[in-house]
C-alpha cells in the first residue's frame, strides 16, 4: 500500500515536471505587469491598455543631453552620438518631427482653418487691429518674416503662428537649426532623444546598446574631452539594475546555498539528509510551480520570488525528520511516527494560514497562497511517502552541544528558575513594541522600492530640470465614440488647463487636438478669420502695405488627424493615439511639467470623457490594499491556527503554542521601526511567512515537550538555514529586497528563541 | 524664420560699423537715419519704412521706425524686444536664440577692429567701395542671405541684402554721427527692457 501511494506520487512528480518543462519550453510563462495584481474588477481594459502604451513608450524613451560651452563642438558631439546610436541599430531613426518645412508643407493647404490659441483669444475679443498691427511689424519692421510668397496666401501672417504655437517637446528646448538646443550656466546643451530600437528590459538588447553606447562615447570624446553627457532613460537604469540584480541574486543565492549545504553536512555528518532534504524541497516547488500554472495561466513573477522564500518552510519537515537520526530509532517508519503528530499539525496550521490569504479577492495574494500552500502540502507527502523507503540514514549520537542548547533554552522557557528571565524578556517585548510602533511609519510608495544607481538618478534629475519636460508618468486619457468626439473633448479640457500654466501648476500638455484641432473648431476659426479680420481690415492692410488685394481665400479641406499621422512628420501622435477604431476610441493627453497634479486633476473634473491617470499613484494604492489585506488576514490566520491546536491541545496549551510565533510578528515590525525599516508590504509578506514558519517551531516543541535535544536540534537546523536563506537578503541593495530579508531575520530569530514556550509544561517540577 | 530677417538686420549694424577707419570708442554712440526699402515680389512698389537708430557699443542697438507706423526695436546680448504701436510684438530672449549671442561676437569684434569672427562666417571681397559678403554656408538654414553688398563712404552708405527669392532689401543711411553723449533715460529703459 505504502510503495503503492509512494509510486503515484512519483507519476504526479513526472507529470508536474512534464508540465513545468513544456511550459518553459514555450518562453517564461510569467506576468511581469505589476497591475495584473489588481483585483479584477478594478481593472479597465481601456485604462491598461492606454497605461501599458505610455509605459512602453516612457521605457523606450532616451534622452541624452551633450554639453559643451562651444556651441559646434556640442553640436557635432550630439549628431555624432545619434549617428552611432542609430546605425547600430540601437536607436530608431529620428522622426522627421523636427524638419519645419515638412511640417508646414502638410498643415499649409489647411491653414483656413488652423489659428493660434493666442489668435483666437484675440478674435474672439474682437481685437483684430492687434493682428494688423503684428503684421504692420512684421513687414516694417527690424524683424519681420515677411516673404512675399507668404504674404499672398496668408496675408495676416497667421499661419506662422499657428506653427509656432505647436506644443513643442515640451520645456526649455528650442530648435537651433534643426537641433534641440538648452543654453544653461554658460554650456550648450543639445538634445539627444527617440525611442529605442528594441525592448530595454531584454537582456540581449541591452548588451548592444552597452557596447554601440561606449563606442560612440569614446569616439566622441576624442575630439572633445571635456564634454559633459547627461542620460536619462529605463536603458540606463535597466542595464544598471540588470547586472546588479543579477550579481546580488547569485551571490546572495550561492552563499546561502552553500551555507545550508555545509550547515547539514556538518550537523548530520551524512549527505543522506541532505540529499532528501533537496528532494522534498524539490519536490514542493515543482507541484507549486506547476498547480500556479494550470490554475493561473500566466503566474505573476513576484509570485516567483515569493515561493523561494518557500524553501525555508518546506525544508523543515525533512529536517525534524533526519533530527530522529540521533535518537534510537533506526527504522524509517518508527522515525516518521514520531515526528508524524508535529509534522502534521504544522502542515495543517500552514494550509490555514494560506487558505485564509486565498479567499481575498487579491489576485497576487490568491497566487501565492496556491503556490505556497501546494508546495507545503506536497513537501510534506514528500517525507511521508518516500522517506521510509529511501532513508538509509544510521542512528548516530547527538553532538553534546545540543545538550547544553536545550538545557539552556528549557531553563529559560520552561523551568521556575527562568521565571525571572521570563519577565525580563516580556519586559523587553513590551518596551520595544512601546518604542517601536510608537516609531513605526508605513511606506507604499514603489518608487522608493526599486534598486535606482544614486548617480543615474542625480543625472535623470539634472535631464528633468534642463528640459523642464515632466517624468512622472501621468496623463489624462480621454475617451469617445469618435475621433472628432475626443477631439472636441480635448480642446474642451485645453480651456481648463490653460489658466493653469499662467499659475504654473504645469508648463504645457500635448493632445492630438493641440495638433489636429476639431473640425468644429476649424469651422469656428473659419468663421472668426472672415467675420473679424478678413472682412474688416483686409483691404485696410493691403491700402496699407501697398499690396494687391489677394485673390479670395482657397479655404481647402478641413485637416484630419490621418492627413498628419500618414504624413509621418508627427511622431509625438503615435503615442498619443491608443484606441482608434472606428466605434470608440482613446486619445492620452501628455503633460509637461507639471508642480501640482491636484490642482490638474480638479481642473479637468467634469469635462466628459476625460480621466486622470496617475500609474505611480495606482501602483502604490495597490500596495497600500495589498499591506492592509495582509495585516488582517494574517491576523484571521492566526486565529484558525489557534483553533486547529486548541482541538489537539485544549484551549489553554493551543493558545500558548501561539505565543511565539505570534509574539514575533507582533515584535519584528517594532523592532524594524527601530532599525529605521518602514513597515511595507514587503515587510507584511514576510510576516506571513514568520507566521507560517514560526507556529512550526512551536508545534515542533509542544509535541516533543520541548524536552529532548533532537527538537532543539531541529528547531535549530530550520531556523539556521532559513536565517541564510533569508538573512542575506538583508544585505540587498534593492529597498524591497532589504526590508523583506530584516523582517525575516528579526521573525524568525524571535520565533525560534521563544518557541520552547509552546513546550508542554510537564506536571513534575 | 524670423532670424533670418534677425541675422540680416544684425549684419547691417555690423557691416555699418566696419566702415570706419577708426573703431568707436567704448563711450560712445553713433547715431543716424535710415530709409529701408523693402522689395517684396508681391507688391508692386516696395515697402518703404524710415526712422532713426542709436548704437551704443556693448550696450545694444535701437532702431525706431518712424514712419509709415511706429515700430521700435531695442537689441541687447540678452534679448530681442520689439514694439508695434506700443504694444508688444515681438519677444525674443538670446538665450533661446544662439545665433544672437554669436552675431553679437562679430558685432563686438568687428567694433574693435577685429574681423576674424566676421571673416570666419562670411566671405568677404571688397571692390573699391563696395564690400560683398556671402556666408560661407550657403543653403542652410542658418543663412539667410545670399549675398550683402555694402556701399562704404565715410560711414556705410547702403547695405543691400539680396535674399535669393526675389524679395531683396536696402537700408540707405544719411546723417550719422558719433557723439559722446549718453543715452537718454527712454533708451536706457528701453534696452533694460529688451535685456528681461
Amino acid at each position: 500500500m505504502r510503495r503503492l501511494l509512494a509510486g503515484l506520487w512519483l507519476l504526479v512528480m513526472v507529470a508536474a515536471a512534464v508540465h513545468v518543462a513544456g511550459r518553459f519550453v514555450e518562453g517564461l510563462p510569467f506576468q511581469t505587469d505589476l497591475m495584473a495584481l489588481l483585483p479584477v474588477e478594478d481593472r479597465d481594459p481601456v485604462v491598461a491598455r492606454a497605461k501599458e502604451a505610455m509605459a512602453d513608450a516612457v521605457s523606450r524613451r532616451v534622452v541624452v543631453l551633450v554639453g559643451h560651452p562651444e556651441r559646434t563642438v556640442a553640436r557635432q558631439a550630439a549628431s555624432e552620438l545619434r549617428a552611432s546610436l542609430e546605425s547600430a541599430g540601437t536607436l530608431a531613426a529620428a522622426g522627421s518631427e523636427l524638419d519645419p518645412a515638412r511640417l508646414g508643407a502638410v498643415y499649409f493647404p489647411h491653414r483656413s482653418g488652423l489659428l493660434a490659441d493666442a489668435d483666437r483669444r484675440t478674435l474672439q475679443e474682437n481685437r483684430g487691429e492687434a493682428i494688423v498691427n503684428r503684421t504692420l511689424s512684421q513687414v516694417f519692421g527690424f524683424v519681420g518674416l515677411a516673404d512675399s510668397r507668404l504674404l499672398e496666401h496668408d496675408p495676416f501672417l497667421l499661419f506662422p503662428e499657428f506653427l509656432k504655437g505647436l506644443p513643442g517637446t515640451g520645456g526649455k528646448a528650442f530648435l537651433d537649426e534643426g537641433l534641440l538646443t538648452i543654453v544653461d550656466g554658460g554650456l550648450f546643451w543639445i538634445v539627444v532623444s527617440g525611442q529605442l530600437a528594441g525592448e530595454p528590459f531584454a537582456l540581449q538588447f541591452q548588451d548592444r546598446f552597452e557596447k554601440a553606447w561606449g563606442a560612440a562615447v569614446s569616439r566622441i570624446r576624442i575630439g572633445a574631452p571635456d564634454l559633459s553627457l547627461l542620460r536619462m532613460g529605463a536603458i540606463f537604469h535597466a542595464r544598471a539594475g540588470a547586472s546588479e540584480a543579477l550579481s546580488e541574486a547569485s551571490t546572495i543565492a550561492a552563499c546561502s546555498l552553500a551555507g545550508i549545504v555545509l550547515l547539514m553536512l556538518l550537523a548530520f555528518r551524512s549527505a543522506m539528509p541532505l540529499v532528501l532534504s533537496v528532494v522534498a524541497v524539490t519536490a514542493g516547488l515543482l507541484t507549486a510551480l506547476a498547480t500556479c500554472l494550470l490554475a493561473f495561466g500566466k503566474p505573476h513573477v513576484s509570485v516567483l520570488l515569493f515561493g523561494a522564500g518557500l524553501i525555508g518552510v518546506t525544508v523543515d519537515y525533512s529536517l525534524h525528520y533526519f533530527t530522529q537520526v540521533f535518537t534510537s530509532r533506526s527504522a524509517p517508519l518508527e522515525r516518521l511516527r514520531h515526528v508524524f503528530p508535529g509534522i502534521t499539525l504544522g502542515v495543517g496550521t500552514t494550509l490555514l494560514g494560506y487558505g485564509a490569504l486565498a479567499v481575498a479577492p487579491y489576485p497576487g495574494l490568491r497566487q501565492v497562497a496556491v503556490f505556497s500552500g501546494v508546495g507545503v502540502l506536497s513537501a510534506y507527502l514528500t517525507v511521508l511517502l518516500w522517506f521510509p523507503l529511501l532513508d538509509r540514514a544510521r542512528p548516530s549520537r547527538l553532538p553534546t552541544g545540543w545538550d547544553r542548547l536545550a538545557a539552556l533554552l528549557r531553563r529559560v522557557w520552561i523551568e521556575d528558575s527562568g521565571r525571572g528571565l521570563r519577565a525580563a524578556a516580556a519586559v523587553a517585548a513590551v518596551v520595544v513594541v512601546g518604542t517601536g510602533y510608537f516609531r513605526l511609519t508605513t511606506d507604499d510608495d514603489v518608487r522608493r522600492q526599486q534598486a535606482l544607481s544614486p548617480h543615474l538618478v542625480k543625472e535623470q534629475a539634472e535631464v528633468l530640470r534642463l528640459t523642464g519636460v515632466d517624468a512622472s508618468g501621468q496623463f489624462f486619457l480621454v475617451e469617445g465614440d469618435a475621433e472628432q468626439q475626443m477631439l472636441v473633448r480635448e480642446e474642451a479640457l485645453a480651456t481648463r488647463l490653460a489658466p493653469l500654466v499662467a499659475t504654473g501648476a504645469i508648463a504645457g500638455w500635448q493632445s492630438p487636438a493641440s495638433f489636429v484641432p476639431s473640425i468644429e473648431r476649424q469651422r469656428d476659426n473659419r468663421r472668426l478669420v472672415e467675420e473679424r479680420l478678413e472682412r474688416p481690415q483686409l483691404a485696410a492692410l493691403c491700402e496699407r502695405l501697398g499690396m494687391a488685394s489677394p485673390a479670395p481665400r482657397d479655404l481647402g479641406g478641413f485637416l484630419q488627424l490621418r492627413q498628419v499621422r500618414e504624413a509621418g512628420v508627427l511622431t509625438v501622435l503615435d503615442a498619443m493615439i491608443v484606441d482608434s477604431a472606428p466605434g470608440g476610441g482613446a486619445h492620452v493627453v501628455l503633460l509637461a511639467g507639471m508642480s501640482d497634479p491636484d490642482a490638474i486633476r480638479q481642473a479637468a473634473r467634469g469635462v466628459e470623457g476625460v480621466r486622470f491617470i496617475d500609474p505611480t499613484a495606482d501602483v502604490n494604492a495597490l500596495l497600500r490594499q495589498y499591506r492592509e489585506q495582509a495585516v488582517w488576514l494574517m491576523a484571521a490566520s492566526a486565529f484558525l491556527m489557534a483553533l486547529l491546536l486548541a482541538l489537539r491541545h485544549g484551549l489553554r496549551h493551543g493558545a500558548r503554542i501561539m505565543v511565539p510565533p505570534v509574539v514575533s510578528i507582533i515584535v519584528a515590525p517594532a523592532v524594524l521601526a527601530l532599525l529605521g525599516i518602514p513597515f511595507t508590504f514587503f515587510v507584511a509578506m514576510a510576516l506571513v511567512l514568520v507566521l507560517s514558519i514560526g507556529v512550526d517551531y512551536a508545534i515542533f516543541c509542544a509535541e516533543t515537550s520541548g524536552r529532548e535535544p533532537f527538537t532543539v536540534a531541529a528547531v535549530t537546523l530550520a531556523s539556521l538555514t532559513t536565517l541564510l536563506s533569508f538573512g542575506l537578503l538583508a544585505l540587498s541593495e534593492v529597498a524591497a529586497v532589504h526590508a523583506f530579508g530584516a523582517a525575516m531575520v528579526v521573525g524568525i530569530a524571535i520565533a525560534f528563541a521563544s518557541a520552547p514556550l509552546a513546550a508542554r509544561r510537564d506536571p513534575t517540577p | 524664420m524670423r532670424l533670418i530677417r534677425l541675422v540680416a538686420a544684425l549684419a547691417c549694424v555690423l557691416l555699418a560699423t566696419t566702415g570706419r577707419a577708426e573703431p568707436l570708442a567704448g563711450t560712445e554712440l553713433l547715431r543716424g537715419q535710415f530709409v529701408q526699402e523693402r522689395h517684396l515680389k508681391a507688391f508692386a512698389k516696395p515697402v518703404i519704412s524710415e526712422g532713426r537708430f542709436v548704437l551704443a557699443p556693448g550696450r545694444g542697438l535701437i532702431w525706431i521706425v518712424q514712419s509709415p507706423f511706429p515700430i521700435v526695436t531695442a537689441v541687447t546680448p540678452a534679448g530681442l524686444l520689439q514694439k508695434a504701436g506700443g504694444a508688444e510684438a515681438l519677444r525674443l530672449p538670446a538665450s533661446r536664440v544662439p545665433g544672437m549671442s554669436r552675431l553679437y561676437q562679430m558685432l563686438d569684434g568687428a567694433l574693435s577692429g577685429n574681423m576674424v569672427d566676421v571673416e570666419g562666417a562670411f566671405v568677404v571681397a571688397r571692390d573699391g567701395d563696395h564690400l560683398r559678403l556671402v556666408p560661407r554656408q550657403a543653403g542652410t538654414p542658418g543663412a539667410p542671405f545670399e549675398s550683402v553688398t555694402i556701399v562704404l563712404g565715410q560711414f556705410v552708405e547702403s547695405v543691400t541684402i539680396d535674399k535669393g527669392n526675389g524679395d531683396f532689401d536696402r537700408i540707405r543711411f544719411s546723417d550719422q554721427r558719433p557723439c559722446s553723449e549718453e543715452l537718454d533715460p527712454d533708451e536706457s529703459a528701453l534696452l533694460q527692457s529688451a535685456s528681461q
